[in-house]
């Protein structure tokens, strides 16, 4: 009974190909984009999460809080520089070394290729805060910080130049109306941070940031801790720190504040795209239904002939059920392939590792599933309600 | 076999007025009966062999078969009914057009939950008695109006009913073919206690009933035995 209604639900189905793939297109969507997000998610989560751990956990980075910095952007005395962080770091004795760190914005060229890039000026700690290495030239040294030499983050180093080849070291760039010699460019970061993409920057001595922006503001410092000292405890101090000396509120975070808000960034963000999957599953659903509202329709002389026959009306329900759960599977299925394709696309884009997880795919199908179920009873019931005389009357 | 007594169908027409189908129609019908249903166009043959078939629900009256009240029973229970003890040939076959001629005579055990195998057997035997083993995997859009009604025949045959019902089952086909048609449903009656009821304007299949009921206006106007 069961494989006759399957094969009868598949035969009645392929009648109307197109019809049938219209109305599966919601159900596909939408089960692919619950695949593919569930997936980039992941993805992204463990990129970004693996960045903020290989920077071990006896790192702690602080930044002005943002209301005081926008508005006294120009008074000198009231902003956090590059100065105050060092003297941080010799008055904590629990402080190893500490990396401030100045960014902003603007164009880089280079006989004629323009670029926008984010500018870091940086001290000679930087490469051990950040685990950052060199792949051709050299760093920046501590000899360097009052000479006009840059770093390349690998990926503007390809933008600016074409290729990254060892012919670029010794080149020069223009930052603003500054000439910067490139001494050295840093291997590709593999940790993928969109806010913070360490590879798209220009990486040039803090003294000669201040004076190419015009503010010794820093943007914020990381500083490592010593062995054994608590993040926590080391957050608070270096807080009252600022407090008491500048009279500055800075705000610091340990490594694992950071991991927790990047984790429940990831979960928000991945609530709002299952939000947003659910409607397109919903939409596909009200598809599939006014699929079968037309099919029941159109089969009315069929449902009329299986009645005169002896089909209950429990068999009229089951048949045309069926036929909406088939419907809503196949879109179902094929939205899980496009889903994994666009996953698996995406991941080779975007550098990271493809996760699909397992679940992701359960709850897809299990929802398909239940859709066609839901918008498939409405229409089911309306066929096994005809009268068997009003069915036979259609020709 | 079959007893209505005091069956009455009033139809709604769309302006509210109602018009009566049937009027206080009173009749028995016993076992290996076979009646042919005669009178004008209009007269409510039709509506007659739709209550006998299960088909509809009269307005008011009892309609018994084998004694059994069908008022009285739920959707499962008549649905049964059509399933096993009635059968109905009607004058547009009403074949299924997505199916094949032996998945449409296997229709009826199908919903009698007779596995495949058994009922592939029973309905390849029921095309065969109406001469159509050659064309079971056919469509009925590929057949002929004749054949299509033989394999209408062939349904019926395979389901094994107590009652057939035809609805002018030779009304849509040309002399020829209903002559085929004629010499099949000779064969049917012939079947052993199989009670036969034919709607007709057929003057050749209502002489060959043993009895003939002639209906005007919804009423019974004369019952009489050949
Ligand atoms: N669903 C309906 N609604 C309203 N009136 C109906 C309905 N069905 C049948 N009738 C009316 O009932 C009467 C009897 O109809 P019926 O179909 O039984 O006639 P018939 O004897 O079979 O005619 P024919 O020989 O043309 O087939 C007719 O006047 C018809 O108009
Ligand atoms: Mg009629």
């Amino acid at each position: 009974m069961f494989s006759l209604t399957l094969k009868e639900a598949l035969r009645s189905l392929s009648a109307s190909k197109f019809q049938t793939f219209i109305a599966l297109l919601g159900i596909l969507v939408g089960v692919a984009s619950v695949v593919g997000m569930f997936s980039i998610g992941e993805s992204a989560k463990e990129k970004s999460l693996a960045g903020l751990k290989a920077l071990g956990t006896d790192v702690i980075t602080g930044s002005m809080q943002q209301s005081n910095t926008v508005m006294r952007r120009y008074l000198d005395t009231d902003i956090l520089k590059a100065s105050d962080v060092v003297k941080m770091s010799t008055d904590n004795k629990f402080i190893l070394t500490s990396a401030p760190r100045i960014s902003n914005f603007t164009t880089v060229s280079h006989s004629g290729t323009v670029s926008n890039a984010n500018i870091a000026g940086i001290t000679d700690k930087f490469d051990i805060l950040y685990k950052q290495t060199i792949k051709l030239g050299r760093r920046l040294t501590q000899f360097d910080m009052e000479k006009n030499y840059c770093v390349l983050g690998y990926d503007i180093a390809g933008k600016l130049f074409g290729k990254v080849s060892d012919k670029i070291t010794g080149k020069s760039i223009n930052i603003k109306r500054s000439k910067f010699v490139v001494v050295g460019i840093y291997e590709k970061n593999k940790y993928f941070n969109s806010s913070d993409n360490l590879n798209e920057c220009v990486f040039i001595p803090i003294r000669q940031a201040e004076l190419l922006f015009e503010s010794k503001k820093l943007t914020n410092f990381k500083a490592k801790i010593k062995e054994g000292f608590s993040a926590d405890k080391a957050k608070v101090t270096i807080q009252d720190y600022f407090v008491r000396r500048l009279g500055l509120s800075v705000n610091v975070e340990t490594q694992e504040m950071l991991i927790k808000q990047a984790e429940e960034q990831s979960k928000t963000s991945s609530n709002v795209l299952l939000a947003t999957a659910s409607i397109s599953l919903i939409v596909g659903g009200i598809g599939i239904m006014n699929l079968m509202l037309v099919s029941v329709k159109e089969r009315k002389r069929e449902i009329g002939i299986r009645r005169a026959c002896g089909a209950e009306r429990s068999h009229i329900v089951t048949q045309f059920l069926s036929e909406a759960v088939i419907l809503s599977t196949i879109g179902g299925i094929l939205g899980i392939i496009l889903g994994i394709i666009i996953s698996l696309a995406i991941s080779i884009f975007a550098d990271w590792r493809p996760i699909i997880p397992l679940n992701s795919i359960v709850i897809s199908f299990a929802a398909s599933l239940l859709i066609g179920m839901a918008f498939g009873y409405m229409p089911a019931r309306k066929a096994s309600k005809i009268e068997i005389i009003d069915a036979m009357k259609m020709e | 076999m079959i007893a209505l007594s005091g069956i009455n169908k009033i139809f709604k027409r769309p302006d509210g007025r109602q018009v009566f189908g049937l009027k206080d129609i009173n009749l028995e019908i016993g076992q290996g009966e076979f009646a042919a249903i005669v009178g004008p166009s209009g007269s409510g043959k039709s509506t007659l062999m739709n209550i006998l078939g299960c088909l509809d629900k009269p307005t008011s009256g009892q309609y018994k078969i084998k004694g059994q009240l069908i008022g009285d029973k739920s959707d499962k229970e008549i649905s049964a009914i059509r399933n096993k003890e009635i059968s109905f040939i009607f004058q547009s076959y009403n074949l299924l057009t997505k199916l094949n001629a032996i998945e449409n005579v296997e229709l009826p055990l199908v919903y009698r939950k007779i596995p495949l195998n058994t009922r592939r057997t029973e309905a390849y035997r029921a095309l065969c008695q109406v001469g159509l083993q050659d064309r079971m995997l056919y469509k009925p859009s590929h057949l002929s109006g004749g054949q299509q009604q033989r394999v209408a025949i062939a349904r019926t045959l395979a389901s094994k009913p107590s009652v057939i019902l035809g609805d002018e089952p030779t009304g849509a086909l040309d002399p020829a073919t209903r002559n085929e048609i004629l010499n099949i449903i000779k064969d049917l009656v012939a079947l052993k206690g199989i009670t036969v009821v034919l709607v007709t304007h057929d003057m050749d299949i209502a002489n060959m009933a043993k009895r003939v009921i002639k209906i005007s206006e919804g009423l019974i106007i004369e019952d009489y035995k050949n």
